[in-house]
């Protein structure tokens, strides 16, 4: 009874989002290519996002976790939800791109074992990961020292907010918690409240269930995304299963806890669909990336970050090459002029510190960081290329963009090219900026940060693959059809 | 039909010459690194006995049984071997995961009070280049191993030699780094080395090579033939070394689950929490839990000191929920000892040193409050500030 419980309310919200990407798509664009995988993929971060909310705006009222009340608003959201997405003519007569995953054309007898070998693979990979998961005791360290932490402290001891070391000292009071890391957004640990409070009892393998779920759900979407694309079912689950099969996602994966598989969720699939939205001139998925990453911001404090980024990308992309390069050295000029005015620091009304001081960076709504040089190509070339975390992938980026130079094809595919080569651009000078002049850098020695940051990119960089070499992987057989 | 097998047979030819070329390099490679090849040690030919702990000791294998404060060591003795001479040790050893820690040593001789310490994966047999230690050089006058164990029980050597590097040795070596079991660790969660953690050349910069090579040869046969670059065969030979590396992690991950499943299959919550090295950690909470402190929350602070990797405080803190703890490598100021709250040290870290009347006796303020202890064993002490 437990499990059926817990099973309802893990996937209660995992439904609900699916409902509204579905219906909204429907509803509010003319015509978005889409199919169930994808809206399933892309709605399970949607729907984890409002049970975020919903706990927020629970705790916010009661102070405390009720169940009752979260599971009521998420029935209640279901209403109107399904209404929209089953709302079958009205979708039918606005969304006519929607396809479904059938082939027009039957895939060969070799296709036929490559798709059955495929799919054995990704099912070897996500066997291996659940069985970790429901064998193994929370192991990771911040998980045990941070994220699932704080879950099980507002289990057994009731919510309240972490409070500073210091004051955790002069204070008498046992039931306050506190953390060196207190200031910590708390998504994923209210994930795993959710589903401790769901299940009745503090589980310490079934708390990290969702987070196998969202690595489920980033398979899904990639898988559907490719598919909207246009590919055929062989390279569409060839990208999925690159996905899979990366170390250190399966890691993840397997070993939960942390908040960064979440993060891929949010602000890597963010990317999948701005880049996809930007490449096929397709506003609601833009929109729905730009949510996606702007919610990643909630989830840890690099997302603020992540968020940026997917704004710069989109102001790029709108403003061209030329205007682009332009801005940049306005820009670059303006902040030459400052520095010899001596004007690197200013304070904005609302906003605060902007600007460079002594050594340190300020920024809105991220604080300060300190500017340091470090030199970290050997620790990205171990990494990257020699250590087993990522198998090929950056090599396989590597070649993707140079083939990007060497194949360039019609305008259409130049334009995919171009939304692909500005995502790798700004994600590539982001790290840069983080692990080379921040001093950030020393998590890029220890070998930490330096896998993780990346990491939170996963599906978007492989969707890059897609992008990129999407012209040569469709074939005729590969367009599906429309739907019902 | 020829025209339909183009691309498979161009493949083929890219991907095997390529591998050749790789495999020649490799070799020509490992066999510039052989020296002299001196006459193994082995368990037969080499007498060791247990300078700490006990068991039994054959020309077979070693067993351990016992631990005396923790500890075996097995010795070899005096001997005198030189490192660059004898550098690939291959070992096999069972019931690892029960011990906390097991390391093949060796004393130099112009530093003897030193030890090289190499610490030993758990798992089946393996081959390790000791060369890949920077350490592992001059001459060694004793050889042994050290393992660390809380409880008795019986782990077994079953096999040992120190060998000189040969051709065969030395490819063994190479292919046994890149299978070698990667269990989860900490730090599995930021990095995966693929393999052993110190390897000669990792197998994906090998694969990376590989497929270069292979695009080389791909491109000379579309130029001498005079035939149109095609994508596929490119993709295909990268898709080929995806597969390969992920055929490893796919068998390391056969692996683990397996470990994982043994270690966890059909136990309780609690069993199997008290699994490997948090046992002693959990049995020493759980009995806190229930039988020292009371049962609603209290305020503990576990103090340790500043270069503990604060590991087993850390734990507890998280296992003593309720209770709300906080790790500490500092002494609280007298303003921030609270009436009834408990101050816990672990005893687990052996380089914290507890002065336990020092503490007693401090009285904060001057004034009446005292400290007392209230629970001490062999894993940690508790106080409370009264």
């Amino acid at each position: 009874m437990d499990l059926l419980r817990l099973a309802c309310s893990l996937l209660l919200p995992w439904f609900l989002g699916y409902l509204i990407v579905r219906g909204s798509q429907s509803s509010l664009a003319n015509s978005v290519s889409s199919n169930h995988c994808r809206n399933l993929g892309f709605g399970f971060f949607i729907g984890y996002f409002l049970l975020y909310l919903l706990i927020r705006f629970n705790l916010t009222i009661s102070g405390e976790l009720q169940y009752g009340l979260v599971i009521g608003l998420l029935c209640l959201l279901l209403l109107p939800s399904a209404w929209l997405a089953f709302n079958t003519q009205k979708r039918k007569a606005a969304n006519p791109g929607l396809i479904s995953l059938h082939q027009t054309c039957s895939p060969s007898r070799l296709q036929q074992w490559a798709i059955f070998a495929l799919l054995l693979m990704i099912a070897l990979h996500w066997a291996f990961a659940l069985m970790e998961t429901l064998l193994r005791p929370l192991f990771p360290w911040d998980a045990f020292t941070t994220w699932s932490y704080a879950a099980k402290a507002w289990f057994y001891g009731g919510y309240s907010e972490f409070i500073p070391p210091e004051e955790w000292l002069r204070n008498p009071d046992a039931s306050q918690f506190t953390s060196h890391v207190h200031q910590y957004p708390i998504f994923s640990s209210l994930v795993q409240l959710w589903t401790a409070t769901s299940l009745g009892r503090w589980s310490e393998t079934l708390i990290n269930l969702p987070s196998f779920l969202a690595g489920t759900a980033i398979g899904l979407a990639l898988y559907g995304e490719s598919r909207a694309q246009g590919l055929s079912t062989l390279p569409a689950l060839l990208i999925c299963y690159l996905f899979f099969s990366i170390p250190l996602v399966n890691t993840h994966l397997s070993l939960g806890g942390y908040a960064d598989i979440w993060l891929a969720g949010y602000t890597g699939l963010g990317f999948v669909a701005l880049i996809s939205g930007v490449a096929k001139g397709e506003r609601f998925t833009i929109m729905l990336g730009l949510a996606l990453t702007g919610f990643g911001a909630l989830v840890k404090f690099e997302g603020a970050v992540w968020f940026l980024t997917a704004l710069a990308f989109l102001s790029f992309h709108w403003m061209g090459l030329k205007r682009s390069t332009l801005l940049l050295l306005v820009a670059s000029a303006l902040a030459g002029g400052a520095y010899l005015f001596n004007l690197t620091l200013i304070e904005l009304p609302i906003i605060g510190l902007v600007g460079v001081s002594e050594g340190n960076l300020y920024l809105p709504g991220i604080g300060l960081i300190k500017l340091q040089y470090h030199n970290v190509w050997e620790p990205y070339l171990q990494n990257f290329f020699m250590l087993g975390s990522w198998n090929l992938l950056w090599s396989a980026l590597l070649l993707s963009v140079l083939g990007c130079f060497f194949f360039q094809g019609e305008t259409r595919t130049r334009r995919e090219h171009g939304a692909a080569l500005l995502f790798l651009f700004l994600f590539v000078t982001s790290q840069f900026v983080i692990f080379f002049l921040t001093d950030q850098g020393r998590w890029a020695e220890k070998f930490t940060s330096i896998n993780r940051l990346p990491l939170q990119f996963t599906p978007a960089l492989v969707f890059t693959l897609v992008i990129i070499w999407k012209s040569k992987l469709i074939t005729p057989q590969s367009q599906g059809r429309e739907d019902e | 039909m020829n025209k339909l097998h183009a691309p498979l047979r161009d493949y083929l030819i890219a991907a095997l010459l390529s591998a050749g070329l790789v495999a020649a390099g490799l070799t020509l490679y490992l066999d510039n690194r052989i020296g002299n090849t001196p006459s193994p040690i082995t368990l037969e030919n080499q007498p060791f006995r247990f300078a700490m702990g006990g068991g039994n000791i054959s020309s077979q294998q070693i067993d351990i049984k016992r631990f005396s404060n923790g500890l075996a060591i097995i010795s070899s003795g005096n001997l005198t071997l030189h490192a660059e001479q004898l550098s690939i040790l291959k070992i096999d050893i069972d019931s690892l995961d029960k011990l906390e820690e097991i390391v093949f040593f060796a004393r130099p001789k112009h530093n003897p009070s030193q030890f090289i310490r190499i610490p030993l994966a758990p798992g089946s047999a393996v081959l390790l280049d000791l060369r890949q230690y920077p350490d592992w050089q001059g001459t060694i006058s004793e050889i042994g191993f050290l393992a660390r164990s809380r409880l008795d029980g019986d782990h077994r050597i079953k096999a040992f030699s120190l060998e000189p590097a040969t051709l065969s040795n030395e490819w063994q070596s190479l292919i046994s780094s890149w299978l070698q079991f990667e269990p989860w660790q900490q730090r599995s969660v930021n990095y995966s080395t693929g393999g052993a953690r110190e390897q000669l050349l990792y197998l994906p910069s090998v694969i990376i090579g590989w497929f270069l090579l292979a695009f080389v040869v791909y491109g000379l046969i579309t130029l001498f033939q005079k035939r149109r670059f095609s994508l596929a065969t490119p993709l295909a030979l990268v898709l080929t070394g995806w597969l390969i590396l992920d055929g490893r992690w796919l068998l390391n991950a056969f692996e683990q689950a397996k470990h994982s499943y043994s270690s966890y299959a059909g136990m309780s919550a609690t069993e199997r929490l008290k699994q490997g090295i948090d046992r002693e950690i959990m049995t020493y909470i759980e009995h806190l839990k229930k039988n020292v402190l009371p049962d609603t929350p209290s305020k503990i602070l576990l103090l340790t000191d500043s270069d503990s990797s604060q590991y087993f405080e850390l734990k507890a803190r998280y296992h003593l929920l309720p209770h709300s703890a906080y790790v500490s490598s500092g002494f609280p100021r007298k303003d921030e000892l609270w009436e009834r709250a408990y101050i816990l040290i672990l005893n687990i870290n052996s380089s914290f040193v507890f002065n336990e009347n020092k503490l007693i006796s401090m009285q904060p303020n001057g004034k009446s409050r005292r400290i007392r202890l209230v629970h001490k064993n062999k894993t940690g002490n508790l106080l409370q500030i009264q």
